[in-house]
């Protein structure tokens, strides 16, 4: 469990982090979601006990990360935005190095290097230097780095970010993969707003140092939006089936667009059936109804808009 | 200790693979060790015939220059495996691993020292059997390592400690090899100093001068070194990526 309370960090007058609290449950993946220069590398520098908070404090797995530095690093596997590897040296090598960091034991060190080089398909190339290795294969490379010593708290900052379609995939699937084991914590920062809408059961957004939300999407655009979304596609809008919206009480709001009648409700399965029942009462041809749910998109755009 | 060891390693294969660097840890020691002895050689009848005590001055004189080979290797190599660690954006996975920041020094200190004093003793000792066998070959009554040699080699440790820990207050500060490179060469000043008190006679290998020296400079060593393990904070390397 990660635990975090009033959590800060100021580089002069700047507040690059500015006192943010949350938690993160065993087993979930969470999302860090922000604007260049938000805060959530530092978060994870300061969470991985790379760097000292000014204000605030955090534990992971019980451990402070002000008193338990070196058990928190323990614990911690993080993959920086970049790779961090030793191009000169071979792959084997730099899982080697980090292996011994990491305090993997002698007699098991070469076989768990082995089996994760072979996960992510690196096996036959242990012997090559990185520098030969593609974009992708580094970051798989970085990736079996940080998962090298069976970390409980994996912190990726951009684990797919300059990685092609396919790989990027791969990428997400192994996460996806690490995470139904429920041993780890996953927490992801990321721009990327689909692949956090895929991965993570919870998201925190950040802004300014400042955790403007953090929830599910789901919660977070019930928060904003305080209410849910219909769409219905009606063929023959007219000033009638118009008077029709505005007479019922349950529409908060409603716009037509391309045959696009775009309704919010406070709740779809109570209001749905009246609305319907308006419609057809007043002449609507309708083709379709759909309840829409605000993307991820939508929350973040709206949470960091300022 | 075990987790310095493998920095100090993983280092020194990281530079065996970097000829900018390698090629001067390996083209200075053959420079001092063996191509300058065989230069005094070839022209030692001329000046035998000229003023023979000028030989041993010369050979003297520039045996002082094993003092800028244990500056100028480590704060090359320091320079690398400090500055450049972080100009190459390898450093950040490194402070994340569960290691002492004290380990990280030692390793990386270890990994510009070491290399320094096998490379300038070796080159030393070549240096001085070349001169010794060519003395003795045209019958000069010379012979090295003289009490000022051996000092001027007890300086070699002390000198390479300062030129690394120089260059660890530098490379805390700067974002690229070549800078820390750069301005750790103002170390060099304080040797070229001595070789030039040698020149003129004012010797500071013989004693009282030499204890002085040697006391002076390892006072002045462990407290840079103290300052240097303080400067070299996580915190501080990281803000300047």
């Amino acid at each position: 469990m990660i635990r975090v309370k009033n959590l800060g960090k100021h580089f002069g007058d700047l507040k690059a982090v500015d006192g943010i609290s949350f938690t993160v449950e065993d087993g979930e993946i969470f999302g860090f979601l922000g604007p260049n220069g938000s805060g959530k590398t530092t978060t994870i520098r300061m969470l991985s006990c790379i760097i000292r908070p000014t204000t605030g404090n955090a534990w992971l797995n019980g451990y402070n990360i002000l008193e338990n530095p070196m058990d928190v690093r323990k614990i911690v596997g993080i993959l920086t935005e970049n790779p961090c590897l030793y191009e000169r040296l071979n792959a084997e090598y730099n899982l080697d190095f980090f292996g011994k960091l990491y305090e993997v034991p002698d007699n098991i060190r070469p076989s768990r290097i082995e089996e994760i080089l072979e996960m992510f398909d690196l096996l036959d190339r242990k012997d090559e230097k990185v520098e030969t290795f593609s974009k992708g294969m580094k970051q798989k490379l970085a990736l079996a780095r940080t998962l090298l010593h069976d970390p409980k708290l994996v912190f990726l900052d951009e684990p797919t970010s300059a990685l092609d379609p396919k790989t990027a995939k791969g990428v997400r699937d192994y996460i996806k993969k690490l995470s139904e084991s429920g041993k780890h914590i996953i927490f992801i920062c990321t721009h990327n707003l689909s692949e956090a809408e895929y991965l993570c059961d919870r998201v925190a957004v950040i802004d300014h140092g400042k955790i403007m939300g953090i929830g599910s999407p789901e919660e977070l655009s019930k928060d904003i939006w305080k209410g849910e979304r219909v769409e219905i596609v009606v063929k023959n809008f007219n000033k009638t089936i118009e008077q029709a919206m505005n007479d019922l009480d349950c529409i908060k709001a409603f716009e037509y667009q391309n045959y696009n009648l775009k309704i919010e409700v406070n709740n779809t399965s109570v209001d749905n059936p009246i609305i319907i029942g308006a419609l057809v009462n007043a002449g609507a041809q309708i083709i379709s109804v759909e309840i829409k749910k605000y993307s991820l998109e939508e929350v973040y755009l709206n949470l960091v808009r300022d | 200790m075990k987790k310095a060891i493998a920095v100090m390693k993983k280092d020194l294969k990281e530079l065996t693979r970097n000829f900018q660097i390698f090629g001067v840890m390996i083209i200075l020691p053959i420079i001092f060790g063996v191509v300058y002895p065989i230069i005094v050689f070839l022209i030692a009848p001329a000046v035998i015939a000229e003023s023979p005590e000028t030989l041993g001055f010369l050979v003297s004189l520039f045996s002082g220059f094993f003092l800028v080979m244990a500056v100028t290797i480590p704060a090359v190599v320091a320079a690398d495996s400090f500055a450049g660690e972080k100009e190459r954006k390898t450093i950040e996975a490194l402070l994340a691993a569960p290691i002492s920041d004290k380990e990280l020094f030692l390793g990386k200190v270890l990994v510009s020292f070491l290399p320094t004093i096998i490379f300038t003793y070796l080159s030393a000792a070549l240096y001085c059997i070349i001169i010794d066998l060519g003395f003795l070959n045209i019958g000069y009554p010379y012979f090295l390592p003289d009490l000022p040699f051996i000092f001027m080699l007890l300086m070699v440790p002390i000198f390479a400690l300062l030129g690394i820990e120089l260059t660890v207050f530098i490379s805390v500060r700067v974002k690229g090899f070549r800078e820390a490179q750069q301005i750790s060469g103002v170390i060099i000043i304080p040797v070229l100093m001595i070789i030039v008190l040698n020149a003129f006679n004012l010797s500071v290998f013989i004693f009282p001068w030499n204890v002085i020296l040697l006391a002076g400079l390892g006072i002045l060593d462990l407290v840079l070194y103290k300052l240097a393990i303080k400067k070299f904070g996580r915190e501080n390397i990281i803000s300047k990526l």
